[in-house]
């Protein structure tokens, strides 16, 4: 449920991309205007559509890794590599977190150029995705437990399958 | 002694399977507080790395391949392909070669090229008799292709990180991704007449134009789409807009094998892989950040200098580390470590960027073939069912191809490289 949920926003998000981009094409070069406003939008989404999706492709397992060496240890150094990976990408996503507040917090008073929005609009994405991927992290290793199953084996296969 | 450090701590943590954003950020978090750096500073490297306009165009040429993919327009190319070249002794490997070729017109990534046009390449050939490792290595040699010409979505990484023209770069894959189709062909050939492999039917100009019909809504994606960037008349974010929506209106109108459901699947894939694309691009910069601030570019500087070994010695020990790290790194791993150390020696030779470029791109590609770790090598053994091993033994004539045009680069950069930029102006 929550999964489809997830997907559906990232859906959303990369089609308004994708819709204003086009629009901003269409006014250029078909009614002949600008729509300056566009460029600073877009990359806000992309901001937003990196660190977004960054989270949901660490739920999904698709973020680009190499577990050939990993899937052929035995289950039990298996199980030590997965603890040991979760609790070192977990430090990443706390300085994400802390040091992204201070971001947000810091230049909260900033405004886009030709917008005006405040900026802590598109710097917040740091320390929410941070807060995410810590709450996935957790989450993948109570899964992982109550699985029962070497992590890296299973995944290797699921990539797999699902890149045919 | 710290690049030493830096570059063993990356290789036994993505060796050992964490995910190549979370290392690079993972090792330049460490060096950085280890040189009192205010992590701040990371902080808004990371964020920096996202907040380009033209890295745009990378969620849409994933978004673009994959509605393409959904289309089932596979079949119309191969179709195509056949009824051009399928007359040559080994035909359908020069199928194979082709259909990447057309695919690599319309799709920035070599991954959803080998997954379309093997899957349904590879149970045909071996049908027909192809051995099955010359099959698999067929496939994933030519699904370099796809990132070679454009659109490219490496290509939109590395000139997004090394502040040079997206349509620049374009232009100057079209010679070398034509090189390397026409290369990869006369070597199926030659195995195939020697092997004895069979021919498809005679050459036939009504099949030909049936096939061509058939087959044109899907090639007008790369001639709106290359020809739009390379005449100056749209910007490569804008093209990949549209390569999108003519996407949608090719599967929809066209071929009528677009639904709304598959439109939505495409939708979340590429989100997904936009997600694991840009947030190592992200990760990157704090990496390049990193490399900056202890002044490590300046360390291959001053051999390099002290060498005085001229652009093409230069050239081609960067292609060897390339290569050997993209053997245990994947593509854009080997590419975010290597380039930005490289880069200040290629500004001291007075290396043109897009030759520099170029080099990086092929041996990008010539990684993706060699195991351990070589993405288009584990998908064709997926769908072949051939160990890694074999298909390898099998491809080093193909790789041999590739290493015949990287050589070309690197020595002749005026005609493979430059021709076409400076020919359009760009």
């Amino acid at each position: 449920m929550l999964d489809r949920f997830f997907e559906a926003v990232a859906a959303l998000l990369l089609l308004a991309i994708t819709l204003l981009a086009l629009a901003a094409v269409i006014a250029r070069y078909v009614v002949n205007a600008s729509l300056s406003w566009s460029a600073e939008v877009l990359v806000g989404l992309l901001v937003y559509v990196t660190f977004f999706c960054g989270y949901l492709a660490l739920r999904k397992g698709a973020h680009l890794r190499i577990d050939v060496v990993a899937a052929c240890l035995p289950a039990r150094g298996q199980w030590i590599l997965f603890f040991l990976n979760q609790a070192l990408i977990g430090v990443v996503c706390t300085v994400m977190v802390v040091w992204g507040l201070e971001q947000t917090l810091t230049f909260s008073h900033r405004t886009t150029l030709m917008l005006g929005a405040p900026q802590w609009l598109f710097y917040i994405a740091v320390p929410i995705s941070g807060v995410g991927m810590l709450l996935e992290l957790i989450r993948q290793c109570i899964a992982a437990v109550r699985a029962k199953v070497p992590p890296y084996e299973a995944s290797r296969q699921a990539a797999l399958e699902e890149s045919i | 002694m710290i690049l030493l450090a830096i570059l063993l701590a990356l290789l036994i943590l993505i060796g050992l399977a964490m995910p190549i954003a979370f290392a690079l950020t993972l090792v330049s978090i460490a060096v950085l507080a280890f040189s009192g750096v205010d992590m701040l500073v990371l902080v808004q490297r990371l964020y920096r790395g996202t907040e380009s306009f033209p890295l745009l165009a990378v969620p849409l040429f994933i978004l673009a391949g994959q509605i393409m993919n959904h289309s089932g327009i596979s079949a119309r190319l191969i179709d195509l392909a056949r009824a051009l070249v399928g007359a040559i002794r080994g035909g359908l490997a020069a199928v194979n070669i082709l259909t990447s070729m057309f695919f690599a017109g319309m799709s920035g990534t070599s991954m959803s090229d080998t997954a379309a046009v093997g899957g349904v390449m590879i149970p045909q050939m071996i049908k027909r008799g192809y051995s099955a490792s010359f099959t698999a290595a067929v496939t994933a040699s030519s699904s370099t292709i796809g990132i070679i010409i454009p659109p490219s979505v490496p290509m939109v990484l590395l000139s997004a990180y090394m502040g040079l023209s997206t349509g620049a770069l374009f232009a100057a894959g079209l010679v070398a991704g034509a090189l390397t189709a026409l290369g990869l062909i006369l070597m199926a050939w030659w195995i195939s007449v020697k092997r004895e492999y069979p021919i498809e039917s005679a050459f036939s100009l009504s099949e030909l134009s049936r096939a061509f019909v058939g087959a044109l809504p899907a090639l007008m994606m790369p001639i709106i789409i290359l020809g739009g960037i390379l005449g100056g008349i749209f910007t490569p974010t804008e093209a990949s807009a549209i390569a999108v929506a003519y996407g949608v209106l090719a599967g929809t109108l066209f071929y009528r094998s677009l639904s709304l459901r598959a439109l939505y699947l495409a939708l979340v894939e590429s989100a997904v892989l936009t997600g694991a694309v840009m947030f190592v691009t992200a990760a990157a910069h704090t990496l390049g950040y990193t490399f900056t601030y202890q002044s490590l570019g300046e360390l291959i500087l001053g051999p390099i200098a002290a060498l005085d070994m001229g652009p093409i010695g230069f050239l081609l020990i960067l292609s060897l580390v390339l290569i050997l790290a993209g053997t245990f790194l994947d593509g854009i791993a080997m590419m975010f470590i290597v380039v930005p150390l490289f880069l200040p020696s290629v500004q001291l030779l007075g290396i043109d960027p897009l030759q520099f470029a170029m080099v990086v791109i092929l041996c990008w590609g010539i990684g993706q073939q060699t195991p351990p770790v070589g993405a288009a090598l584990f998908i064709t053994s997926v769908i072949s069912k051939v160990d890694v091993i074999r298909i390898t033994y099998a491809n080093l004539p193909f790789i041999a191809v590739m290493l015949f045009v990287l050589l070309a680069v690197i020595v002749w950069p005026e005609g493979i490289v430059m021709s076409v930029p400076r020919w359009l102006g760009l």
